[in-house]
């Protein structure tokens, strides 16, 4: 889903941005490439619903979605999810117009996919959002691919393009926060005022272009390059700069060590994001902020014969924040400082059908009274879990029109043991971490 | 101090801004989303080869072509080019049901 901000002049919503990014995960299920491959969901996706993939998923990815059965296939695909949230305490406000302080119901997105392979060479996905809760439509998660297949230095490699629109979305695993657990969240629900900018901060606000070589389907290198489109095509795409404009080009790097054995698959990688940004797109000051993202992540699932299916995802962010223009702003009281955040996730599921995840978050770093101060200690450490069970109706062998209709249902408890800084009285108004733990009930369809 | 137009007059190269060639860029890019929908059409059967599938022509484990949904005897695959043997395998394996 798109991040949400306030269109005001300067960087005072930069930490609230990145609160509505926190769970923004994009959600995505595109029935048309199963109508394309001729292939339930379940082959693409773990538990066969998305975004989780299996190598068969990641195979179709880094081949630029062109793998093709047959002839024409309805590039049109459509997805909405639906919810109730019930927090432990009711919210000190209601967290959107049009909603209560607590026990909210709400049509969370309905989305339009427009996705297809050209060849052996093109495809990608467009997809456009009606956000239910800001009750506005714009475009959502963009990847357009051309591939090829070369020998370089000796190596096979299978080597690509991907325009896109946030870092990350390319990417073939699930263990960075585009495409990472939780698969679906709720701008309803509370949550912590950091995370870090690869944390979707910048989704639907830039464009990148991304070259990526997969060498003898074991090594994964990618470089990026994201910049931020004008203002005027953000809006007539119904987006903002998101937690800020790009001064010139910020590059991305990734890389991967991958090996699949069959009934098991593993993935350890490390990336880079090196955005510099004029806060809130504000570049009166002359300076801007630059951010360095660097992390690990690692991925593990063992299928065996798709009766029993475990993964586990992890990821290790370290951003590092110079904040020139938003000191000059008012924004921030240090120039520098440092942000930490560490997310786990396991999960299992039968027969792809029945799944249960497990998730853990942490996040923590530098105090800052200005940046953080919603925080009585000024710091930006929450610390939580995040539960799921799911059920998945179809999307294996069984389906209805022709393997392009599925429903899951699932429910969602996310457990706050510390949040914005502390676990009791972390505002300094008598709150608790606690009183955040949030309920969900979901309905997440696609056609 | 700058403001945001005279950033974009600093941005500008041969008469055309950065922030114009990006847009162009951005339109470009929707362009192709539209053309890939439309492009669905005349598409053939789309595969990849043996070396971006990982292909081996041994079993891994249990799991060989010919036990795949995708196999298509006696030497063929629905995804994958080329010459494929029955005891092979390689990453899009799906079990046959």
């Amino acid at each position: 889903m798109r991040s949400i901000v306030s269109p005001a002049r300067g960087i005072t919503a930069v930490a609230s941005l990145l609160a509505a990014a926190f769970f923004a995960s994009p959600a995505a299920a595109v029935p048309s490439f199963a109508e394309q491959t001729g292939q339930p969901c379940s082959a693409c996706h773990v538990g066969a619903f998305g975004p989780q993939l299996t190598p068969f998923g990641r195979a179709f990815k880094m081949g630029g979605y062109t793998l093709r059965a047959g002839g024409f296939t309805d590039p049109i695909s459509g997805m909405a999810i639906a919810s109730y949230l019930n927090t432990a305490k009711d919210q000190a406000a209601p967290p959107a117009p049009h909603y209560g302080v607590n026990d909210n119901a709400t049509v969370d997105q309905v989305s339009v996919f427009v996705a297809g392979g050209i060849d052996d060479t093109f495809g990608g996905f467009a997809q456009f959002t009606y956000d239910g809760v800001g009750r506005a439509f714009g475009w959502d998660t963009l990847d357009l691919r051309a591939v090829t297949d070369a020998t370089w230095f000796g190596t096979p490699v299978q080597a690509g393009l991907s325009l896109n629109n946030a870092p990350g979305v390319q990417d073939p695993w699930n263990t960075l926060p585009a495409w990472g657990f939780p698969y679906t969240g709720s701008s309803l629900a509370p949550a912590p005022a950091a995370g870090t900018i690869m944390d979707g901060a910048l989704a639907q606000s830039v464009i990148g272009m991304t070259a990526y070589a997969d060498w003898d389907s074991h090594i994964y290198t990618e470089a990026s390059l994201y910049w931020s489109p004008g203002r005027h095509f953000l809006s007539m795409m119904g987006a903002d700069e998101g937690a800020g404009r790009i001064t010139a080009v910020a590059p991305y790097l990734r890389a991967a060590w991958h090996d699949d054995a069959g009934d098991w698959n593993y993935e350890i990688g490390a990336f880079a994001f090196l955005p510099d940004l004029y806060p809130g797109g504000d570049a009166s000051t002359g300076t801007s902020d630059l951010y360095s993202d660097l992390g690990i992540d690692a991925s593990y699932q063992y299928a065996g014969d798709s009766t029993a299916i475990y993964g586990v995802n992890l990821r290790y962010t370290r951003e590092h924040q110079h904040l020139a223009a938003s000191m000059l702003l008012g924004g921030a009281a240090n120039l520098t400082n440092d942000l930490n955040a560490f997310n786990a996730d396991a999960s299992y599921y039968w027969h792809n059908t029945f799944g249960g995840t497990i998730g853990f978050f942490d996040s923590w770093g530098s105090a800052d009274p200005l940046l953080y101060a919603g925080s009585a200690l000024a710091k930006p450490d929450s610390t939580g879990f995040t539960f799921q069970i799911d059920g998945t109706v179809f999307g294996r062998d069984m389906a209805l029109l022709d393997g392009r209709f599925n429903i899951r249902a699932g429910l969602q408890y996310v457990v706050y043991t510390k949040f914005n800084g502390a676990h009791s009285n972390y505002d300094g108004l008598g709150s608790n971490a606690p009183d955040n733990n949030t309920l969900r009930i979901f309905l997440w369809t696609a056609l | 101090m700058a403001n945001h137009d005279t950033h974009s007059r600093d941005n500008a190269v041969a008469g055309v801004s950065r922030r114009q060639l990006l847009g162009r860029a951005t339109a470009t890019a929707c362009g192709a989303a539209i053309a890939v929908a439309a492009g669905t059409q005349s598409a053939q059967a789309g595969q990849i080869s043996q070396a971006a599938a990982g292909y081996q022509p041994m079993p891994k484990g249990d799991q060989r072509c010919d036990g795949c949904t995708l196999f298509q005897p006696p030497t063929g695959c629905k995804f994958v080019s080329g010459t494929i043997s029955p005891q092979g395998w390689c990453k899009l394996y799906v079990k046959r049901s």
